[in-house]
């Protein structure tokens, strides 16, 4: 084979087996995400808050995976998620074990929406308060990794997972693009089914406090 | 200088034994105590959500701003040898030892083997490279592929082997999912190629050129994203996501990291102050215990003009495009406004140790005939490695004991 031919058949060769590999990892990578995300046909459940656990076994149940979920609520830290700090490393650094247990490591019970991302159940999160908790609280939102942005808390992520807290005045500014789970504090917003025109989730957890 | 034919530079000769004692060396430095060294805080932020980015999609609470490619290498490594200090660390090392080889090939490459090797010494020894490659995070990692990318398209330059675009295609995606600290320098290599190509209007050339360089390395960067992707994320979310790394990257700022920030997050000054960054730095009974990095000050202080010097110097022009690949690297970093810290000049190490190689191998060049001047030289360099080899023990938490001779030289550095 001359030269010619040869530097010809590596040419193509090295086309061919890039143009190969990058069409298969794009096509991979993106079906997977789709793939992934499970929706449910719709029915209402009652959890109380108490039982977090449980917010979890449902979850996974009904295979409801790698969904957004909405929050109208205004209860402060069942829904936060928690920076947990001896688990970013920062603490306790010189003892591998404990780094290596970080992906155990269990917050409150309560934080049942930290408790989801960490199983990656859940992929996007947006909580609304009333107004007037909203005026009252919302600076307590406010952290290093959480932005005060207009009339919501929204940018920065945690654990990679895109986290909004406004109030529910801003509600139709949003712009979902998917039905998401629905999760409601019926005593903080007793009218909270009108919303649901916006939105029409097909799944919705309705929160009891324990008395 | 005496232009040489550049042979294979991993073919076997009077360099080779010289090249292994070097490469011995580097491993030694790197491989002792590595298992007993103190773990430090941003090994604790990698290691810790490692595996839960592979099983979950989770990236990390503190660093989700940095692509995940650096877990890869760490999780391989953990999967094959255990979960254990010495196997997250050990891949590190190894990029160390093939960035030294790396380095012998480039200066080879450009200015022969004397020079190859004088390189491959300074980078094997040079106190801040050999800190951070120790370390179970991403610096030694992406200093290799910048190493390696900058190799194949000089490489590729001058054989023209088609192949070698495959292979810079692959370093260049893993070189971005590692650090986003790699993107000068695949602008570099992009540009530099693409130049070449559309002058000599090559059409199946500049084919595979798009191919190999802009869709290929896209596609293995988003593919680091596949956990993440698991959890039901869409290509739009991706690309909004990237937004937001861009953004939170830029937007560190001192306020955040408080006496985190020192001199030593100021790249001006890293080639003017001897400085240095402590991960662990205690004194206790007259004993030193430290693991941090350091500037040899014997080093930078004469990389700028070295550069100058190789730049304008007519026998040296083939080291021309070397230099402008680091100034197309180093510009970004010292226009940024938010702080910089000092193991992000890890690979800036690797581009040192090849200029001031390459400037002390031609100066030798052209005042072979002075002799005072070139023993001068020789002790100049011999002294410098001593001094970096000095520092030894304070980067690796081996507890110092000579207490007063240590701070003498502590305190010519600030941090």
């Amino acid at each position: 084979m001359s030269s010619k031919n040869r530097a010809e058949t590596q040419l193509l060769i090295t086309i061919l087996l890039s143009l190969f590999l990058s069409i298969a990892l794009v096509v991979a990578t993106f079906t997977t995400g789709f793939s992934n995300r499970k929706f449910y046909s719709g029915k209402t459940l009652q959890i109380s808050l108490a039982k977090g656990k449980n917010f979890i076994e449902e979850l996974e149940k009904r295979k409801v995976r790698g969904r957004k979920v909405v929050i109208f609520s205004n209860s402060l830290y069942a829904e936060i998620p928690q920076f947990i700090p001896s688990a970013d490393g920062q603490t306790n650094v010189r003892n591998l074990a404990c780094l290596l247990n970080y992906r155990t490591i269990k917050p409150a019970n309560n934080n049942f929406i930290y408790l989801a991302i960490l199983k990656g159940l859940v992929r996007e999160v947006y909580l609304f308060l009333p107004d007037e908790e909203w005026r009252r609280r919302k600076f307590d939102f406010w952290s290093p990794f959480l932005k005060l942005k207009g009339n919501s808390i929204i940018g920065n992520y945690y654990e990679g997972t895109p986290f909004t807290v406004s109030s529910i005045r801003n509600f139709y500014n949003f712009n979902f693009k998917e039905k998401p789970v629905l999760i409601v504090n019926p005593s903080a917003f007793l009218n909270w089914k009108k919303f649901l025109n916006k939105i029409q989730p097909d799944l919705i957890f309705i929160l009891e406090f324990e008395k | 200088m005496k232009k040489r034919k550049n042979p294979n530079p991993f073919a076997i000769n009077k360099a080779f034994p010289s090249l292994i004692l070097v490469l011995l060396l580097a491993t030694f430095l790197r491989l002792y105590f590595l298992a007993q060294q103190p773990l430090v805080c941003d090994e604790g932020l990698i290691i810790a959500p490692n595996k839960i980015y592979f099983h979950d999609g989770i990236l990390p609470f503190r660093n989700w701003h940095h692509p995940p490619f650096r877990y890869f290498f760490l999780y391989l490594s953990s999967l094959i040898l255990g979960e254990q200090a010495l196997s997250f660390r050990l891949l590190p090392v190894l990029f160390a030892v093939g960035s030294v080889l790396l380095c012998y090939c480039l200066a080879k490459h450009f200015f022969g083997e004397k020079t190859g090797l004088l390189a491959a010494l300074l980078l094997a020894t040079d106190p801040l490279h050999l800190a951070f490659s120790r370390l179970a995070f991403e610096e030694s990692q992406l200093t290799f592929l910048i190493l390696l990318a900058l190799f194949l398209t000089f490489k590729y330059q001058e054989n023209k082997n088609p192949l070698l675009l495959f292979f810079l295609g692959l370093a260049s995606g893993f070189g971005m999912g590692t650090k986003w600290l790699y993107l000068p320098v695949y602008g570099f290599t992009l540009s530099y190629l693409a130049f070449f190509v559309l002058k000599e209007r090559k059409f199946k050339v500049a084919i595979a050129l798009l191919i190999c360089l802009v869709l290929l390395p896209f596609a293995v960067y988003m593919s680091s994203f596949l956990p993440w992707f698991k959890r039901g994320y869409t290509l739009h979310d991706w690309f909004q996501f990237q937004f937001k790394m861009a953004k939170s990257i830029a937007s560190v700022n001192i306020t955040e990291y408080g006496d985190l920030i020192g001199y030593s997050s100021n790249p001006w000054l890293w080639f003017f102050r001897p400085l240095f960054f402590p991960y662990l730095f205690q004194t206790q009974n007259n004993t030193i215990n430290s693991v941090s990095g350091f500037t040899n000050p014997f080093f930078w202080l004469i990389f700028p003009p070295s550069l100058i010097f190789l730049f304008f110097s007519s026998e040296t022009k083939k080291i021309r495009p070397f230099i402008i690949a680091f100034l197309v690297f180093i510009f970004p970093l010292l226009l940024s406004t938010r702080p910089i810290y000092l193991y992000s000049a890890t690979p800036v190490t690797a581009f040192l140790s090849i200029v001031v190689a390459s400037a002390f191998s031609a100066l030798l060049n052209k005042l072979n005939k002075h002799q005072n001047f070139t023993f001068l030289l020789k002790v100049y360099i011999i002294v410098a490695i001593l001094f970096s080899l000095l520092l030894f023990p304070l980067e690796i938490g081996l507890p110092a004991n000579s207490y007063s001779f240590y701070q003498t030289i502590l305190n010519l550095y600030e941090s």
